[in-house]
């Protein structure tokens, strides 16, 4: 993590980046993660959230697991395999996900636990010691 | 010798017969005769060649036998009435001399000596000239071999025998060939001829003229016979084989592993095979003899089965229920055809294979998939519902700080996210159904049951309510931990609900059995009872209905039919059952669980 990221997670802030192809839900979801006080980017795919998380710096990545194309997974493998020190959170609406999936991610959060749960699980991630 | 005398006036009589110069005076022959002309014919030219010379003539024969010697005898212009009033001339009946010196069946000595030996006298005494013979002809001896009376018969010609000792004449005996037609008549043949000191073949020997002609005879019945021994023994060999395969194929119906039976004309069953009455529980006696209908459950099928018989048509998988013996009933199909003869039908042939066992795994088989089917697309459609529900959640979350809002506005958004966790609940617990990971794993229900408790424990504490563990294993079985979290969840959740005011809540964990018909099926038996308000009757039998529910706004209603959807999943059970102890309802969940594997095999 670069100085600006050391600061927003010493303000408990982040630099997000947001991946889902439904663009309703993604736009509110990035309002969700801004009124907590975050910055948030956008992605609709997998391929345009490469492209986004090589060209800036981030410190988490939030994704959606069931995505066409270049799915959830598949990026969060890319993402870790460019810089594997920024935590993931996947979301899904499934009730367990393949063991495969840990072993890539930080945290899975299925979509029905809320918002504030989200929010949580994010600050749990950004501040692992408090 | 006498000339011929008066009564050889009108026609020539018959040329001598040999057999009295030819033989001892008190020779004994026996002639064997094809047809009975043959032997009235010799009968004929040795009783007129004895009156003829002034000897005497004894006859014991059958009736149609003497009828036809007297009408030869009158055709030949022999008078018989004289002979017979001198006493030269001795007609009696074969059956009726036979019965007076016989005691039992069995020849007397003594009284065919009296009575035999007292005819033969008297001919004796009548007969006149220097020469003059007495000429005896039995056939008593064939009757007591057409009576089946072999040792008889020879115990009669011995008697004979004896008799020529003591008294002077000569015996023809006669027996027709065809009573000698088995194999096992050679022997008895041959002793009868033993007891004779001549034997006259049948007329297709006597009746040829010349020596030549006699051989020539004689080696065609040895050719004969010689093929005859060998046709006899290679009958004997393929009756062998005959009787082998019979046996085979007798012991192949007898012990196949389905069912085999023949099935009368008037629907009693002929015969049943082992494999059958072993499927059914019958003996052969309780089975064997009765009407086929009787046993199966169906009448109308029954009927329809046997209609497409007398239709002479061939029956394949016909499907039927068959009744056992302790009450129960085997599914089975038929295979069966009818047996005709001459128009008229003889019996089925019937071909009975028990599916009952395959039945109940199509059964379950149709279960899991619909399951499974049903479980897809409550998983799709909580999976589509999940997406749009996580964006309006989001949304109520910003609506609850918009500055725009009034707060009545705010508490109707407030009231609307109340609302959407109810929907989300209920996908949530919809989507408990499916899961990704198609493997199951060895669980461990203690540990379930300690992390779910341990889940609710800050509840449990502030209603009051007090645990009663009894572990008594760690009940290992194979499942979804995600699933048997999600049974107990519900069912302890629903035993806090009922006791808002506490009480006590009793979970325990044993081996135990499957409460069926079966019961060395090994399984866990989970038991959760609460002491709280209890289940009211008339809603006892929805309780595992889904979106049934007792608890007004808080519950969805899923909780119990979810928890029984995996359970039965798992090939288990779920029961509940209310009682009364101690003045307090108890209410009280079981859940079985089998431990033998099979619970997997057909999902």
């Amino acid at each position: 993590m670069n100085e600006s990221g050391q600061a927003r997670t010493a303000a408990k802030m982040a630099k997000i980046l947001c991946i889902d192809d439904e663009s309703t839900a993604l736009n509110i979801r990035k309002r969700v993660l801004e009124t907590a006080g975050h910055q948030v980017q956008t992605a609709r795919s997998g391929e345009a959230a490469i492209r986004l998380f090589r060209s800036d710096s981030f410190d988490l990545v939030l994704l959606d697991y069931w995505m066409p194309g270049m799915n959830g997974i598949v990026t969060a493998r890319e993402v870790k395999r460019i810089n594997p020190s920024v935590p993931m959170i996947i979301l899904s609406s499934l009730s367990q996900l393949p063991d495969e999936t840990m072993g890539v991610v930080d945290r899975w959060i299925r979509k029905d636990e809320g918002p504030q749960f989200l929010l949580n699980s994010i600050k749990d991630l950004l501040n692992p010691a408090s | 010798m006498s000339t011929v005398n008066a009564f050889a006036s009108q026609r020539p009589l018959p040329a001598p017969d040999a057999s009295i110069g030819d033989h001892e005076s008190c020779g004994h022959t026996v002639q064997f005769y094809a047809e009975d002309q043959s032997l009235v014919a010799a009968l004929t030219r040795l009783v007129s060649t004895a009156l003829g010379t002034g000897s005497s003539a004894i006859v014991i024969a059958t009736e149609p036998h003497r009828d036809a010697l007297t009408q030869a005898l009158h055709a030949s212009g022999l008078d018989t009435m004289a002979p017979i009033r001198q006493g030269r001339f001795i007609l009696l009946d074969a059956a009726e001399t036979l019965a007076k010196f016989t005691v039992d069946g069995w020849p007397d000595s003594a009284l065919f000596s009296e009575l035999i030996g007292g005819c033969v006298a008297h001919a004796k005494a009548a007969s006149h000239g220097g020469d003059a013979r007495v000429v005896a002809f039995g056939e008593m001896v064939s009757l007591l071999w057409a009576q089946g009376k072999p040792d008889a018969a020879i115990r009669l010609e011995q008697l004979w025998n004896d008799l020529a000792e003591t008294h002077s004449f000569s015996l023809r005996c006669a027996y027709s060939i065809a009573s000698f037609a088995r194999e096992e008549d050679s022997e008895t043949f041959l002793k009868i001829c033993a007891e004779h000191s001549a034997v006259i073949p049948s007329e297709s020997y006597t009746e040829l003229s010349s020596d030549v002609e006699r051989l020539r005879n004689i080696s065609q019945l040895q050719q004969k016979a010689r093929a005859l021994e060998t046709e006899k023994a290679e009958r004997k060999s393929i009756q062998k084989s005959l009787q082998l395969r019979e046996s085979e194929l007798a012991d192949i119906l007898e012990n196949a592993v389905e069912g085999v039976q023949q099935v009368g004309p008037d629907q009693t069953i002929l015969w049943t095979n082992k494999a059958l009455l072993n499927l059914l529980g019958y003996t052969a006696e309780e089975y064997i003899g009765h009407p086929l209908g009787c046993f199966h459950v169906l009448q109308y099928v029954f009927e329809e089965f046997w209609a497409k018989l007398m239709r002479r048509e061939n029956i394949y998988d016909y499907p039927a229920e068959l009744r056992c013996k302790d009450g129960s009933v085997r599914q089975v199909v038929i295979h069966s055809n009818g047996l005709w003869e001459n128009g008229k039908f003889v019996h089925t042939r019937c071909f009975v294979r028990d599916v009952t066992e395959q039945k109940r795994l199509e059964q379950v088989l149709r279960t899991a998939e619909k399951q499974a089917a049903m479980g897809r697309v409550a998983a799709g459609i909580a999976h589509e519902i999940n997406n749009p529900l996580e964006t309006v959640a989001n949304v109520f979350y910003l609506l609850r700080d918009h500055p725009s809002l009034d707060d009545d506005a705010r508490e109707l958004a407030r009231i609307a996210n109340e609302e959407l966790d109810r929907v989300r609940h209920i996908a949530r617990q919809t989507l408990a159904f499916c899961r990704d990971s198609e493997s199951p794993v060895s669980v461990s229900l203690r540990l379930i049951l300690d992390d779910v408790l341990e889940a609710f424990r800050r509840q449990m504490q502030t209603n009051g309510v007090t645990v009663e563990r009894r572990i008594e294993t760690d009940g290992l079985v194979v499942a979804f931990p995600v699933e048997l979290r999600q049974i107990f969840i519900n069912l302890i959740a629903n035993s806090l609900q009922a006791m808002p005011e506490g009480g006590t809540l009793r979970v325990s964990l044993r081996h135990g059995s499957k409460w069926t018909a079966n019961p060395s099926r090994p399984g866990i038996l989970v038991n959760v009872t609460d002491t709280g308000i209890g289940i009211p009757g008339k809603h006892r039998r929805k309780v595992f209905e889904p979106f049934f529910t007792t608890k007004a706004e808080k519950g969805t209603g899923l909780g119990l039919w979810v928890s029984r959807g995996i359970v039965q999943k798992l090939d288990g059970t779920i029961r509940f059952r209310c009682t009364k102890w101690r003045g307090r309802s108890l209410t009280s969940f079981a859940v079985f669980i089998p431990t033998d594997g099979m619970g997997f095999s057909v999902s």
